[in-house]
């Protein structure tokens, strides 16, 4: 009898140490959502603009097109023609259409972080970024923001771009 | 009896005094109108003092006027000539409130920078005529936008008031830019589309014909700034828009819409 005690106590030891050996391997934790020079570095393709009225949402108005929003490749077909390429340093425009891109015409571009969060100024005009999104899903959406004269945001233009 | 007489007289002479410090161009305005409001302060505690700052509410609240004894600068008036001072302001961007919020009247004082020691004037106020709500024949998007954006005019042809002109099937725009020149006076209706062109010509221009969106609802998105034919040192302050059938013997009534500096 003390002989099959002694036998559950040493089977009991082991199961204890198998307990605590650190076998486990967890999965990566994946690729952070930032926004770095790889975040936008290379040639993006213009997919699509939309301009979205803030007072409008403001003031609690119906979620309809011309009301809030207006999708405006829909009058103006060349804005996916338009590409944009960010270098080290610098990034150009290629806006074969001609359409009305509030986003510079090229130039030096660099971060710019404030309290609000990250920036882009493009050779002097600024814009933010609508999203943040993984290197690997390769999109980008800046968004430039219309003041008056006085400081008011007036209106918002979401430029969605991919690669 | 004559005490009664007197006191109404009286107070009648006051109101007229109490008229002719504060005029308001235009006198009839909606909370998103521009306004130029012109105080004469003689005779009250700020005569001389300079420069002065204007201290608005309304029954939504007070506009961001800054501290009693230090007013942002942001409200600060412009000298007119000596005890006359103005400032021109659109009540919904003054006040950074939407008109519903602004409501049926706004009040005003005068003031010093610093108006410790009750250095401002008397209250003076004006009623606000209220915005039509509900949805118009005429609107543009987005609500409120520069000389440089983008800017799409939507016409319901389906809340048109004049019936003959809800047959058109073929809307074109009669357009006109009021500006600021660069002598600094506003002009209405001052710019057309073309330079020389009028309303003979609209329904033989092809970029003032309108695009159906469907359901009754007509398009034409522009740019100000490129769109009109602007002297060189034009602000474009607003847009005039009447829609018209091609020969232009039907037409919509006449349609305002500010644009922000």
């Amino acid at each position: 009898m003390k002989i099959i005690g002694k036998l559950f106590s040493v089977a009991l030891l082991a199961a204890a140490f198998s307990a605590c050996s650190p076998k486990e391997d967890f999965a990566p934790i994946g690729e952070n959502l930032s926004i770095e020079q790889a975040s936008i570095s290379g040639t993006w393709k213009l997919t699509r603009v939309r301009q979205v009225d803030p007072i409008a949402q403001a003031d609690g108005k119906p979620n309809e097109k011309f009301v809030q929003f207006y999708e405006l490749a829909a009058v103006y077909p060349d804005f996916t023609k338009c590409q944009i390429n960010f270098t080290g340093s610098s990034y150009t425009v290629t806006n074969p259409g001609n359409v009305p891109l509030f986003l510079g015409t090229g130039g030096a571009w660099k971060f710019v972080d404030t309290a609000k969060g990250r920036s882009l100024d493009m050779a002097g005009t600024m814009v933010d970024f609508g999203e943040v999104y993984r290197v690997s899903e390769n999109k980008l959406t800046l968004v430039y923001r219309r003041m008056s004269a006085k400081g008011d945001v007036l209106v918002h233009y979401f430029y969605y771009f991919s690669k | 009896m004559k005490k009664i007489i007197l006191s109404v007289l009286m107070f009648l002479c006051v109101c007229v005094a109490y008229a002719q410090k504060v005029t308001i161009s235009p006198s009839s305005f909606t909370a998103k109108d521009q306004i130029t409001i012109e105080v004469d302060v003689t005779g009250t505690a700020v005569a001389g003092v300079e420069p002065l700052y204007i201290w608005m509410w309304s029954d939504g609240g007070d506009a961001p006027n800054g501290s009693w004894n230090n007013s942002l600068e942001s409200q600060v008036m412009t000298k007119v000539r000596t005890n006359v001072w103005s400032i021109t302001l659109v009540p919904t961007e003054f006040y950074k409130r939407s008109a519903a919020a602004i409501g049926e009247k706004i009040g005003f004082l005068v003031k010093a920078k610093d108006g410790t020691g009750d250095k401002k004037t008397e209250n003076m106020g004006s009623p606000v005529n209220k915005i039509v709500e509900g949805p118009q024949a005429f609107r543009v998007f987005p609500s409120n936008f520069t000389e440089n954006d983008i800017v799409t005019i939507v016409y319901d042809q389906k809340l048109e008031e004049n019936k003959d002109f809800q047959k058109t099937t073929e809307i074109f725009v009669y357009t006109k830019a009021d500006v600021r020149t660069g002598a600094g006076s506003v002009e209405e209706w001052a710019r057309s589309f073309e330079k020389g062109k009028d309303w003979g010509e609209v329904g033989d221009t092809p970029k003032l014909r309108m695009k159906s969106e469907g359901n009754g609802i007509y398009t034409l998105t522009l740019i100000p700034k490129m769109f009109y034919a602007l002297e060189p040192r034009d602000k474009i302050v607003a847009l005039r828009v009447i829609f018209r059938n091609k020969a232009g013997n039907s037409q919509s009534s006449n349609n305002k819409q500010n644009v922000t500096e």
